[in-house]
């Protein structure tokens, strides 16, 4: 499964959920759901949150131990 | 609030309905209801006419995110961006599965039933209001995680 910090990484920015969809482009409701791990995003939106972020993709999405190498869920 | 009201399953599921009731009262409906034939049909124009309405207002009020009277595009779908297309993604294959099965089954009865007139039409509405209910219900799971 794909793991991230993205709600640990907007709390250090002191961005809402509307603040990052609104730098990133997407809605809301998308920030909610890649928070949650429901949904695993593009590769270009990993990039764009990493950017939005100042980080790189690997600090903010990683895959989870008992899934590296495998199918991912949304993969 | 308006562009929710619209985009709902529901107002889907007023539309089916209403188009259901009109063929019924149309080619089904004993001569005793006769005469509230033009009343159905005045009461479906008017709500036809209010939902059009609706709609202008809609797009008068949001200029950059309109909706189209007439596309191919059912208005329930909210694709904004890659995030919720991957929940309509995931309500429409859950509608898929359940056609996968209810279109046998719906056959089966209609032929068991034949007797009765109105089951093709009861049918028809039956497995859209099930559809619109699938899609709504998988729709609300997602945004209501999303929310918690």
């Amino acid at each position: 499964m794909l793991e991230n910090k993205v709600r640990e990484l907007r709390a250090r920015y002191k961005l809402s959920q509307s603040d990052l969809a609104d730098l990133v482009g997407i809605t809301r409701q998308t920030v909610g759901l890649i928070e949650k791990g429901d949904y695993a995003p593009s590769v270009t939106l990993a990039l764009k949150l990493a950017k939005a972020f100042q980080t790189s993709v690997e600090e903010v999405f990683w895959l989870s131990d008992q899934q590296e190498g495998g199918k991912g869920k949304h993969a | 609030m308006l562009s929710r009201m619209i985009r709902s399953p529901f107002t889907a599921l007023a539309i089916l309905a209403l188009t259901i009731g009109l063929l019924w009262m149309h080619f089904i409906a004993p001569p005793s209801l006769e005469p509230y034939r033009p009343w159905v049909k005045l009461g479906a124009l008017l709500l036809i006419t209010l939902f059009i309405i609706l709609v202008l207002i809609h797009n008068r009020r949001h200029p950059h995110n309109k909706l189209s009277l007439l596309s191919w595009t059912p208005y329930e779908f909210k694709e904004e961006d890659e995030g919720m297309k991957w929940i309509t993604l995931q309500a429409c294959r859950k509608v898929y599965m359940f056609y996968y099965f209810a279109i046998p089954a719906g056959a089966l009865l209609i032929a068991v039933f034949h007797s009765y007139s109105f089951m093709p039409l009861l049918m028809l509405f039956v497995l859209g209001g099930c559809q619109y209910w699938i899609y709504w219900r998988e729709i609300r799971k997602y945004l209501q995680q999303e929310k918690g």
